[in-house]
């Protein structure tokens, strides 16, 4: 059903989502007139700027080598690329319906390759050892009486996590909203977060995990002796257990981008705490959808970071597998920025092997790899299921048209050419 | 006479070799042993393919020879027989063995003994992270065995390791011994941080000299001269692990990790002091 309604010449299209951060607010209003997002009325600036920002994109709709071409040329060159390979990576996946991740899982499967989702799998591996007591935005919203920023700076990242879910909602069991509820923030920089606290810990950089072991520490009653850790006097860290203790219901924040051991120490923590009061924990996570593509991962294959198919093997886990992504021989990037390989340590490695890139960016790079194909631009031209960072699906829907088909739309185009070309 | 499979091709496709294993192989016919199906990349491909075959494995020893880098899952669950790779391997060397020895002139990949419930691994040159861990969702690493290597190793070695030992004469990367049930870590260079996090029982062997990134949960149990340490010294040596320099003196012993049972100890040179 379309909700969207016209008022003169201008579409208005109530409860959009913006997936410009992990809070995806779905109560923006967006007020469209031909193919122009003229407002996006309740959006914070980072918001405003995703969906006023959106342009049609111009131009060819594929490019191989640098060349323009049409889209089933385009198509038909990936295909042979991937279909050739004997270790094709399928790469990206952060900016994408859920309904595209499930088409990369299926690509995957029939080029016989590996799935990654960048930068997940250190959580991942120490949710795998530990757990993870979780609970939705909801939750917190209505019952948190206690906030912990561990080291984030939301007031920046998520500027409207506080007002509509985390501080200042007022409940039946917090009538008070902001008043009734404590917020402590621990980083290593003053953030603007920070100076909201009513307890701020400005800790030394580097030491996380000497912290977050004290505070465990402090709350199973260990005596510890030492005056000072990471730079912060051991009675202020007290003070911040007390708070723990203090809590009805507790909630700890952290950066969906820490890693490894900060991660284990984080969600023990949690698990500890929940021995005396209920506390939950989540990570803030990113705009885009990798949490929705590690929820298709996990439900398509059992596996939630990486996964990788062998010929007459179900799926292989490979976190702990090969170093498939050295290894590979043709790399499909889905939807993101070329460049995200470039800030892992194989892209020595990486560069010289070639690429397929699907990008709903308005003025790619012909030359970010041999074959590069539009699409649609996520969020804005896309219509599909997406995830909050509290693994909470939300409808997504296209407020303008595209010229360019959706990465979903691609990858079965390609599937479809591997198939006919085994046949 | 052994079973020879020297590998002349250079491509970088991963290569894994599983039950391609002196325990599997013998007794095998050298047609079959040809035909036996190994992993190329996403492909299932004949032994022959990727190795020249010499030789056959009735005396339980296969070597391998040529670019081994890619070759992952050499010697992997093994339960007898010998073993001998003359260069460099890639990952899961020795992973879930149960018996036998496996030696290798070079450099070695992650997971290295991973899951190992018996044998003797040695590797001359250094090895990547998770040596004798605990794969991912599983509750603990190796059960039993040895795993001497002469260079260094990456980080969170003897993850979750039950009982065996790890011997490591070079430096070793972060968080060593995570969550170790017990066992023994020796390591005779530098250590990264947090070593013994979460560990519950086992012995940790820091003897690189100079200060120790330990965790505010390890408290300070005195100076002594270890009666255990002599004997793993014969021990080892025995086994050619050589070329370290054992410490002469009285150690300094804290135990930890306080959150988990508190009952592994690490030992670091006299006075080498808390980083
Ligand atoms: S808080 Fe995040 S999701 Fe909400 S409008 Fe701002 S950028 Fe968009």
């Amino acid at each position: 059903m379309d909700p969207s309604r016209t008022v003169d010449d201008r579409r208005i299209w109530p409860d959009s989502v913006c997936t410009a951060c992990g809070c995806l607010c779905d109560d923006i209003v967006v007020k469209v007139k031909g193919d122009r997002i003229l407002e996006a009325q309740g959006a914070c600036s980072i918001g405003e700027g995703h969906f006023l920002g959106n342009r049609r994109g111009d131009g060819p709709e594929a490019w191989i080598h640098g060349e323009p071409a049409n889209f089933d040329e385009a198509v038909e060159r990936a295909a042979i690329l991937l279909a050739g390979a004997s270790c094709p990576l399928v790469i990206g996946l952060q900016e994408c319906t859920t309904e595209g991740h499930r088409a990369a899982v299926e690509l995957a499967e029939s080029i016989g390759g590996g799935l990654e989702v960048p930068g997940v799998s250190a959580t991942i591996l120490s949710l795998q050892s530990v757990g993870e007591v979780t609970c939705t935005l909801g939750e917190i919203q209505n019952r948190a009486d206690f906030v912990l920023i561990w080291r984030a700076d939301p007031v920046r990242t998520h500027p409207r996590l506080f007002s509509r879910h985390v501080l200042e909602p007022r409940s039946d069991f917090l009538p008070g909203g902001r008043n009734d509820r404590f917020l402590a923030v621990v980083d290593i920089r003053e953030t603007t977060t920070l100076k909201e606290a009513d307890l701020a810990i400005p800790m030394d950089e580097g030491a996380e995990v000497e912290a977050l072991w004290l505070l465990r520490a402090l709350v199973k009653g260990i005596a510890i002796e030492a005056e000072q850790i990471a730079g912060v006097a051991l009675k202020d860290w007290q003070a911040l257990v007390e708070r723990f203790r203090a809590a009805r219901y507790g909630a700890i924040l952290y950066d969906g981008r820490s890693n490894g051991l900060s991660v284990r120490g984080i969600h023990s923590l949690v698990r500890e705490l929940n021995e005396r009061t209920r506390f939950v924990v989540m990570p803030l996570h990113s705009g885009g959808n990798g949490v929705g593509a590690r929820n298709v991962l996990t439900w398509r294959t059992g596996l939630p970071g990486a996964v990788r198919f062998v010929e007459g093997q179900g799926p292989l886990s490979s976190d702990a597998g090969l170093p498939s992504a050295t290894a590979a021989d043709a790399v499909l990037v889905v939807s993101g920025n070329p460049m995200v390989m470039d800030n892992e340590p194989t892209t020595e490695v990486r560069r010289k092997i070639p690429r397929v890139l699907l990008t709903g960016n308005q003025e790619p790079h012909p030359q970010a790899a041999e074959v590069v194909i539009r699409t649609a631009a996520f969020g804005i031209e896309t219509s599909g299921t997406v995830y909050r960072m509290d693994g909470v699906p939300l409808p997504l829907r296209a407020v303008v048209a595209s010229r360019f088909p959706t990465v979903e739309a691609v990858l079965r185009s390609i599937e479809h050419r591997v198939r006919e070309r085994r046949a | 006479m052994a079973l020879l499979l020297r590998r002349t091709d250079e491509s970088d496709l991963p290569i894994e070799v599983i039950g391609v294993r002196p325990d599997r192989l013998r007794g095998m016919p050298p047609a079959e042993i040809g035909r036996f199906p190994i992993r190329h990349g996403n492909r299932t491909v004949p032994l022959a393919e990727v190795f020249q075959i010499k030789g056959d494995p009735s005396d339980e020893r296969i070597d391998f020879e040529g670019n081994l880098r890619n070759v992952h899952r050499i010697g992997a669950q093994m339960s007898a027989g010998r073993i001998v790779v003359d260069g460099c391997t890639g990952w899961h060397l020795a992973a879930q063995m149960s018996g036998g020895t496996i030696e290798v002139s070079g450099d070695a990949g992650d997971w290295v003994g991973a899951e190992m419930t018996n044998g003797h691994v040695s590797i001359c040159g250094s090895v990547g992270d998770l040596v004798g861990a605990s794969y991912p969702g599983s509750r603990r690493g190796m059960t039993n065995g040895t795993i001497l290597v002469g260079g260094s190793a990456g980080a969170e070695i003897g993850r979750s390791m039950r009982r065996g030992t790890i011997a490591i004469g070079g430096a070793c990367g972060d968080h060593a011994g995570l969550g170790m049930i017990a066992g023994t870590i020796l390591v005779f260079g530098s250590c990264g941080r947090y070593p013994g996090a979460e560990m519950r029982r086992g012995t940790i062997g820091l003897f690189g000299g100079g200060p120790v990134p330990l965790l505010p949960t390890f408290r300070r149990a005195g100076r002594f001269r270890p009666q255990f340490l002599a004997l793993i010294e014969r021990e080892l040596r025995r086994t050619g692990f050589a070329g370290v320099d054992w410490p002469s003196g009285k150690l300094d012993l804290y135990h930890g990790d306080l959150l988990s049972l508190g009952k592994g100890e690490i030992w670091t040179r006299e006075g080498g002091g808390l980083a």
